[in-house]
């Protein structure tokens, strides 16, 4: 694998896997790579924050990790567990090998000390069972660890993510300290849901990723949808424009965007007429409400976006 | 403030982009320095003040013939003798010190300092913004004049002219940019002596400025996610109670009888309903505004919340949270019912107009919260539907944001209500507001 040697190789190779990004995410993503840092990606959902991980571990032909966050995520979902049961087993099966070591001891303290002499083998990396942030750290090779919606866990839970992502390391008590060999790029994304801590942030470059600028937009229309014409790609960019501008629960980013363009793809659609925005609605907006408004506008959207 | 390591990482990051690409260099600072998307926008005021005092380098890069038209331009600008030509003229040179002297961006030596001002009537005709308007004005005039004396600059080919004339308007323009940055806010209410060391979680509702009231709501955001980081801690350590032994047993036997899995009870899940009554009349509208904000984002925590308003009658308004943004529900709410709130409101018609129409949302496991200072402008108390309402429901608290003292005056009728209810707080600040909400949910 060859990293990227500029800001330009990198927008290229997003580019490659059909994701189009500005210069301002594309230096962020060189910076974190040559500098080994993790970036914390915020913006309002559906703008490709989770997307720009995936396209980069692609581009890059590295394994992509993704830990999923939760209210309730604990160390034993995303770091590792101890795997008892496989323990057990063993323990079940080398029964009788133990009873042979500790046969010739005469008494009990003498016992004890011989077992916990080989205690360790069942404490060994053989019992772990690697969790998405241990399996990165001792993957041995680049990939791309992906923290999904990391606003979304619990404030304990960031305070496990420090260690990993300031040092590369993970310390397991009985095991000591695992070191990656090669530390993963890490995407932490956030919806911002709850404010995260500052050592969390501190420790970060910054990625805001916010709705397109229209003419990105047109340009990752394009690039997804090349059958489109250009008329319709100007005029639904237009018209979602319009649309993020008026007060809505939920405003359309550039995946309802895409949803939609392939929407009127599915629909044969040549031109934006009123009865396609009528029937594609659902695809743009997620609330009843919201949709009631943009109805009421319809006409006005589309007399604007000519 | 930026943290020391943000401050190394900004300089790290510099090594590895292409310093002159004004996006990338932006990009690399930004990405270092601002941890708060809160903070962007002085990022960007900062980014804009500094970086446009330096020497453009499109400047460095031009010939002689260019730079000798240049100075001509300046010449003719200086020989006005106004000083604010002066300034112009060597802000396009490139030497800003002037301008940024004028704006009050550079501090002056200190026998420099002019006199404060005590008259603040007189303090938006200080020298310094008279001068700022004087030389805005100056800026949008010399754009014309730079256009023409470039169209006429003969000794360039017309490519070096274009180049003069946009280097010129860019010049003029970031002066004129600069400028309007330093324009006099609007502004905010004088801060009383007496409320100079409270901070904005004790002020009273009734005295934030539209400013503070901003401030306040993201607050209350904030204190929400507080309790709900509070609750979810609250769940884990309930969650370590009771073992179920059934289950425990059944999954030991999978390990030779060992209990390896202990089994827990599932908390049961105490949600209540919580039905909201909020006086709207002016004199409490924040404070119900705050509260309806708080319990609707708290809202997984009940299994139902329903939330009325009223001044004579009472509305339920509960779908416009739902279908709306915060911001914009009790706007909406008031304008479609035509519920002027302005109006003196009258607790005993409104208390009676609910249960007639509303009785079937008072079940026993509801909590009922009134928010209103009880003031009922002499009219009938009408106690009677009051007391059936609190007879019906699990409990009644009253959330009155106005102080203790002010409760019992002859006009104010909560003394009339205060035996049905099970508490009454006072709710007039944000401490206060949460602290109540803590011990509603908790």
């Amino acid at each position: 694998m060859k990293l990227p040697q500029s800001v330009e190789e990198v927008a290229a190779l997003l580019k490659g896997q059909n994701y189009i990004s500005s210069t301002s995410t594309s230096t962020i993503v060189f910076l974190a790579i040559q500098m080994q840092r993790p970036i914390l990606v915020e913006g309002p959902a559906g703008v490709g924050k989770t997307e720009l991980a995936k396209s980069l571990a692609k581009g890059l032909g590295v394994e992509l990790i993704h830990l999923q966050c939760y209210e309730g995520l604990d160390e034993t979902k995303a770091i590792y567990e101890w795997e008892y049961a496989k323990q057990l087993l063993y323990t079940q099966l080398l029964k009788e090998k133990i009873h042979d070591l500790v046969r010739h001891e005469d008494n009990l303290s003498e016992a004890v000390k011989k077992v916990i002499s080989v205690e360790n083998a069942f404490f060994s990396e053989h019992f772990l069972l690697p969790r998405p942030l241990l399996k990165s750290i001792t993957l041995g090779k680049p990939n791309v660890l992906l923290i999904d919606e990391v606003d979304k866990s619990d404030p304990e839970f960031e305070a496990y993510l420090l260690e990993v992502l300031s040092t590369y390391q993970i310390t397991i008590p009985e095991l000591g300290t695992l070191s990656a060999k090669v530390p993963p790029m890490v995407f932490l994304t956030s919806n911002a849901a709850r404010d995260l801590s500052d050592a969390l942030k501190r420790r970060c470059l910054h990625l805001f990723i916010d709705f397109p600028t229209s003419a990105l937009e047109s340009q990752i229309v394009r690039q997804k949808f090349p059958g489109l014409s250009e008329r319709l790609i100007g005029r639904m960019v237009k018209a979602i424009g319009l649309i993020r501008e008026m007060d809505l629960r939920k405003k359309p980013s550039i995946a309802e965007t895409l949803d939609w363009a392939q929407a009127l793809v599915s629909l044969q659609a040549q031109d934006l007429t009123p009865q396609d925005l009528t029937t594609t609605l659902g695809v743009i907006v997620k609330y009843q409400s919201d949709a009631d408004q943009v109805q009421k506008k319809a006409a006005l959207i589309l007399e604007e976006a000519p | 403030m930026v943290p020391t390591n943000s401050l190394l990482l900004a300089i790290e990051a510099q090594k590895w982009i292409n310093p002159l690409d004004q996006e990338q260099f932006r990009a690399a600072l930004e990405a270092s320095l601002v941890i708060n998307q809160a903070d962007q926008p002085t990022f960007e005021r900062v980014y804009h003040r500094y970086f446009h005092q330096q020497i453009p380098v499109s400047l460095t890069q031009e010939n002689q013939i260019f730079k000798l038209n240049l100075k001509d331009f300046t010449d003719q600008l200086r020989k006005e003798g106004d000083p604010v030509n002066h300034i112009l003229a060597d802000y396009i040179e490139g030497q800003t010190d002037g301008l940024m002297n004028r704006l009050g961006l550079i501090p002056l030596e200190p026998d420099h300092v002019p006199q404060e001002v005590d008259d603040p009537a007189k303090a938006d005709r200080t020298p310094k913004a008279r001068d700022s308007q004087k030389i805005h004005n100056r800026v949008r005039v010399l754009i014309e004049l730079a256009e023409d004396f470039s169209a006429r600059s003969f000794s360039m080919n017309r490519e070096k002219r274009e180049a003069l004339t946009a280097y010129l308007r860019q010049r003029l323009e970031e002066a004129a940019l600069l400028l309007d940055q330093n324009r006099p806010k609007p502004k905010a209410r004088e801060i009383l002596p007496w409320e100079k060391k409270r901070t904005l979680s004790s002020i009273s509702f009734n005295q934030l400025t539209q400013q503070e009231i901003e401030r306040v709501k993201e607050e209350v955001e904030r204190l929400a996610q507080k309790l709900k980081d509070a609750l979810s801690a609250k769940r884990k350590r309930t969650h370590r109670g009771h073992i179920e032994i059934k289950k425990t047993i059944r999954d030991s036997l999978r390990y030779g009888g060992v209990p390896f899995y202990i089994h827990h009870k599932s908390p049961s899940k105490t949600k209540g309903k919580v039905v909201a009554l909020c006086d709207i009349s002016s004199s409490v509208s924040y404070a119900a505004q705050f509260m309806i904000l708080l319990l609707y984002r708290l809202q997984n925590r009940f299994s139902k919340i329903r939330t009325f308003v009223f001044i004579r009658h009472t509305y339920e308004i509960s779908r416009y949270f739902e279908a709306y943004p915060m911001e914009t529900a009790l706007v909406k709410a008031t304008k479609d019912h035509h519920i002027g709130m302005g109006q003196p409101s009258n607790y005993g018609t409104s208390f009676k107009s609910f249960l007639d129409t509303y009785e079937s949302a008072l079940t026993k496991d509801t909590t009922l919260l009134i928010l209103g200072d009880g003031q009922n402008n002499f009219n009938n108390p009408m106690t009677e539907p009051f007391e059936k309402m609190a007879k019906k429901v699990e409990r009644v608290i009253w959330l009155n944001p106005e102080e203790e003292k002010f409760w019992y005056s002859s006009s104010n009728s909560l003394r009339h209500y205060k035996p049905f209810c099970d508490q009454v707080i006072e709710c007039a600040t944000l401490d206060q507001l949460g602290e109540f909400t803590r011990n509603l949910v908790l």
